[in-house]
């Protein structure tokens, strides 16, 4: 008998959400979602609710904890990967939304790190944070959850 | 040449002294969980033939008379309340001063949030969202262009009256996979004019006309609908602006009602951008001398379009260009046309940096300011070549 721990429980439970509403278990062979363990997810994280997160629109979660977004720069391989094949967007067309949410003061832009590493140690030790990363081959989860409990060098990611 | 007070000059320059203190804090802006900073400076050089544009242009060594500098923040209560502020500096020319401004202080309540839609109210001093730029026009860094196409009115000097308001905002927005739409409504409170947009309006020469009375800008509103496409490969648009400016004083009562309506349509590729705008300003007058026994109505509709094109030759270099149309009375399509036509390009060598260098063709009078051409006739066509060079954080 399989025993699952509340934090696998949550990640099977956030993988079959994934499929049922429309975000693609695995939307690139490349990059792939990664959160706090913090996070208490929406209970429909389609597209449209990814997009509108990155896009600075969705400022916190259904729990109340505001939400972190923490980004590569612009051109960085894995963020252009990302930009198109989880947003459907361009990289350029991003940068634009935050430059508009920075000049009115109606939203905040992500932070911007430069290294994927520093993106995972980030996203692993700020509550509310979510990111991507690397995807391992073989790996088909669309979300990976990372927290304390993780290792400093997750064995299920590449830097 | 621009003159400004002293005390205007030295809280200029502590503006572009304080962006330049926190240069060294690289990165885009500088975040924190509760607060987020920002700040901007540009200064531009402008070259021109047949008239003046922001400064003295024409002049043998051009104009250096062109720079904007401004810093900002968030600060965020909660997820759901922030408070948000920019000061803001720029020197146009005679058009304007270089003296500091409260570019917009508002506080943000966000009485709605679920994870497909928001919807909030922003009171304070607000920026109209009219058209794709018109938020944040006076930043070189999310301008199309140095100079904007005469869709966002420069050279009317209406600029400064639909450009932010002292009000009340209501926004919210809902999305889906394939789309997010976005409704922001401002209502602006009754308020002065001061003298420098009036001396902008009247071109600098008919300030006596307008002394000795009050000038309003009376319940300015606006409203934007724009919705996203496929994550922004498609961008539209519906802008209004609607607000009554009246002159009161003893002898006089001029109230001119204007009405602006813009179309804005964007298609978004990897290298190739399209962005079509258009705006319809219609306004009726009413002139009344009682003590003469005169009294005046009438009105006019005005159109601009512009088409740009850009094109991304890699992430730093930019490539554009745009035909710009504007008909400043449909009635009399001849005499008051006029056009632009614009090259240009752009280098981003890091996210802080951004040069810009452009060239504009102009026939046509209506583009051309005012009040940089005072007591000379404004030819007919002019050349303009603009760089500019800007740093943010």
């Amino acid at each position: 008998m399989i025993v699952l721990t509340a934090r696998r429980k949550a990640c099977v439970a956030i993988f079959a959400l994934g499929v049922l509403l429309g975000l693609p278990a695995r939307a690139s062979d490349e990059v792939q979602l990664i959160v706090n363990e913090s996070v208490s997810m929406p209970a429909s994280f389609s597209a449209g609710v990814l997009r509108s997160v990155f896009y600075g629109r969705m400022q916190a979660w259904p729990d109340g904890t505001p939400v972190r977004v923490f980004v590569l720069p612009e051109s960085h391989p894995l963020h252009k990967e990302f930009c198109i094949s989880y947003l459907k967007t361009f990289p350029y067309v991003l940068r634009k939304q935050w430059d508009q949410l920075t000049f009115t003061g109606t939203g905040v832009a992500p932070e911007e790190v430069a290294t994927t590493y520093q993106l995972y140690q980030k996203v692993r030790s700020t509550p509310g944070a979510i990111g991507y990363a690397n995807r391992l081959p073989g790996n088909e989860n669309p979300i990976k959850i990372v927290g304390a409990a993780s290792l400093p060098t997750d064995q299920t990611l590449r830097f | 040449m621009t003159i400004r007070s002293p005390r205007q000059s030295i809280i200029a320059h502590a503006i572009v002294l304080l962006t330049s203190c926190v240069l060294p804090l690289q990165g885009h802006a500088h975040d924190h969980e509760d607060y987020t900073l920002h700040g901007f400076v540009s200064q531009a050089f402008m070259y021109s033939k047949g008239n003046n544009y922001f400064g003295e242009s024409t002049e043998g060594g051009g104009s250096w008379d062109f720079y904007e500098a401004g810093i900002g923040g968030q600060y965020r209560f909660s997820p759901a309340f922030s408070l948000s502020g920019q000061l803001y500096a720029r020197d146009a020319g005679r058009g304007d001063d270089g003296s500091v401004r409260v570019d917009y202080l508002y506080a943000d309540a966000r009485f709605f949030q679920s994870t497909q839609s928001a919807a909030g109210a922003r009171v304070g001093r607000i920026r109209n969202p009219f058209g794709l730029y018109n938020a944040t026009r006076d930043i070189f860094f999310t301008r199309p262009s140095i100079v904007l196409p005469q869709f966002y009115y420069e050279g009317y000097g209406i600029r400064e009256l639909f450009f932010s308001v002292d009000g009340a905002q209501l926004y919210s927005y809902w999305e889906n996979d394939w789309q997010s739409t976005t409704l922001d409504l401002t209502l602006g409170r009754t308020d002065e004019i001061d003298s420098t947009t009036l001396n902008n309006i009247s071109g600098g020469g008919s300030q006596s006309f307008l002394s000795g009375g009050d000038t309003e800008l009376r319940r300015p509103l606006s409203a934007k609908l724009s919705t996203d496409l496929m994550g922004g490969s498609w961008r539209l648009a519906l802008s209004l602006f609607d607000g009554m400016l009246t002159f009161n004083s003893n002898a006089i009562l001029a109230q001119i009602d204007t009405t602006m309506t813009g179309l804005s349509i964007q298609h978004n590729r990897e290298r190739l951008s399209y962005t079509l705008e258009y705006s319809l300003l219609s306004t009726d007058f009413l002139f009344s001398a009682p003590a003469f026994g005169a009294t005046s109505t009438g009105g006019s509709k005005g159109e601009s379009a512009y088409l740009q094109v850009d094109f991304r030759q890699n992430s730093e270099l930019t490539w554009y260009g745009r035909i710009d149309h504007q008909i400043g009375d449909r009635t009399r399509p001849n005499e008051t046309d006029s056009t632009v036509a614009t090259l240009g390009g752009r280098w981003a060598p890091t996210p802080n940096w951004l040069f810009a260098a452009e060239l504009h063709g102009v026939r046509g009078t209506a583009p051309v300011p005012r009040v940089d051409n005072p007591n000379t006739q404004i030819a007919e066509r002019s050349e303009l070549f603009v760089m500019m060079a800007g740093y943010r954080f």
